[in-house]
């Protein structure tokens, strides 16, 4: 197989799966819905506590920290979709077509790269009445929408994974959520990391999670944001070289069952 | 009222097998509760006893009524179920007590939700929760929460009704979940929202119960909360509860 067709039949399933998300009611309430709703709930309830804390304005924090929320909670999504269509049968379909066996994969994950940005799009668009900025310029600006796109395309192997190998959307769901939850917490996108008890703060700095709120707060308040985004490409790296192997592996099973 | 005792027990006690055979009840009523507890408790904790909030005591009412909710989105997931099986309609051609099938809904939900309240009520002492009133204030507490929790389930199976999966419900179901938990008095001091927000966030049902929650296991006022609860409780217990013996009435 040669690299041009093998391209083309990636762009091809992300097309597909693109339209099966802008034609789901869905999948958009949850990219747009959810993310501005708990925006907006977490910056009622905790602004002032935080604030008083000794930290700089909430929404600089709270519009990264949702974002890669969104990004993470956007890979439960496209686990429930190459679920769907494992169960419906249409992979034994694919198998027996002449494309690349890793395409249906390969194009999920880049589609989730267009539902990030339409997450960007809303929670920028909601944060900037409540006061969140850009301070660092247009550039910076630019930075901050390439690695959020960055991070949805990581995040979105280890959903996949999680789809080929459970048994059952029931058994598919919860574990997802419960292992993004605990990293949404602990990623400093709610609190400052002196906010956590000693003992969590090591946890919160090694988070992946955390690489990528860093990142994303360093650019949008115009601090010096090389080494955090450094760092936030090298857990992209990382999770695509674990995740990506082990989800293409044991998907060749999945598809034959 | 022929049969309505048996008749209620065993549809009941299907109710509670199926709860325990499914993973996303079990995770509904005992693993996410604890989760949440425990990383509001982690990431939070710090920062409101700074502001004087004391999380341990006060956070586990709010984690109960959160419990509660949870219990009132699994039954409307399987309301919905129920409905797009058929089972709902079957049920309407035995010859059975037509109050039956709410009454074995109703104990299923009240299991789920004692379990829930059981497990998160363990975690809170052990962190350092107190019940200062006693056994009395104790027994009021389960009291409240199950009201609540039989007010939110009524509710949230009304989506079940229309609900064009069973999947389908458990998400609508978490859409006014969401605002109800997180503007209210759960997380932090009423004094702490804009100020516009607060005449809202004090008056509304899950304020008016965890409120309530925390008077009874804590001190200070007693009759104000726990009256404001009860009748918030009550008050949409019947409305849920007529609107969903009409949807039940129409489901074939």
């Amino acid at each position: 197989m040669t690299t041009i067709p093998l391209v083309r039949h990636y762009l091809l399933f992300a097309g597909r799966s693109t339209r099966r998300l802008i034609r789901s009611p869905d999948t958009l309430i949850a990219t747009v819905g959810f993310p501005v709703i708990l925006l907006l709930s977490l910056l009622a309830v905790f602004s002032t506590a935080v604030e008083a804390f000794g930290d700089g304005p909430y929404i600089q924090r709270l519009v990264p920290g949702l974002l890669v929320s969104g990004l993470m909670f956007g890979s439960s999504g496209v686990a429930v979709g190459l679920m769907t269509d494992l169960n419906a049968g249409f992979m034994d379909r694919v198998r027996s077509m002449p494309v690349a066996p890793s395409s249906p994969l390969a194009g999920a994950a880049m589609s989730e790269i267009l539902r990030a940005l339409i997450g960007v799009a809303a929670l920028v668009a909601v944060g900037i009445p409540f006061g969140f900025r850009f301070s660092g310029g247009v550039g910076a600006a630019v930075v901050f929408v390439l690695i959020a796109a960055l991070g949805a395309f990581s995040f979105s192997w280890i959903g996949l994974w999680f789809a080929t190998r459970a048994s059952s959307f029931e058994t598919l769901g919860p574990p997802l959520s419960a292992l993004f939850l605990v990293l949404l917490f602990f990623s400093q996108g709610m609190v400052p990391l002196d906010g956590y008890p000693g003992w969590a703060q090591p946890l919160v700095r090694v988070n992946p999670a955390s690489a990528f709120v860093r990142a994303l707060t360093d650019l949008a308040n115009g601090d010096a944001a090389g080494r955090s985004v450094g760092i936030a490409i090298l857990w992209s790296v990382i999770l695509v070289a674990v995740f990506a192997p082990l989800a293409a592996r044991s998907f060749k099973d999945a598809a034959r069952r | 009222m022929s049969g309505f005792v048996g008749d209620s027990l065993v549809l009941g006690s299907r109710a509670m097998t199926r709860s325990s055979r499914n993973p996303g009840s079990i995770a509904g009523a005992i693993v996410f509760p604890l989760l949440f507890f425990g990383l509001f408790q982690v990431v939070m904790g710090r920062i409101m006893d700074a502001q004087g909030f004391d999380y341990w005591q006060l956070l586990p009412s709010t984690i109960v009524v959160q419990a509660m909710l949870f219990t009132g989105m699994s039954s409307a997931y399987y309301v919905a179920d129920d409905k797009l099986t058929g089972i709902t309609g079957r049920l309407r051609s035995l010859p059975i007590n037509r109050a039956a099938p709410m009454m074995g809904r109703a104990i299923g939900d009240l299991a789920r939700a004692l379990v829930s309240m059981t497990v998160v009520l363990i975690a809170g002492l052990l962190g350092g929760m107190r019940f200062e009133r006693g056994i009395g204030g104790f027994l009021g507490f389960v009291g409240i929460a199950l009201l609540f929790a039989i007010a939110v389930s009524l509710g949230m199976g009304l989506i079940g009704y229309v609900a064009k999966s069973a999947v389908g419900a458990t998400s609508i179901a978490s859409i006014p979940y969401l605002p109800l938990l997180m503007l209210s008095s759960g997380f932090a001091p009423v004094e702490n929202f804009p100020g516009w927000m607060q005449p809202v966030v004090s008056r509304q049902p899950v304020t008016a119960t965890i409120d309530a929650l925390r008077a009874l296991s804590g001190e200070g006022d007693l009759a104000g909360p726990v009256i404001r609860s009860i009748l918030w409780s009550v008050g949409l217990a019947i409305v849920f509860g007529v609107l969903s013996a009409r949807a039940m009435g129409r489901t074939t």
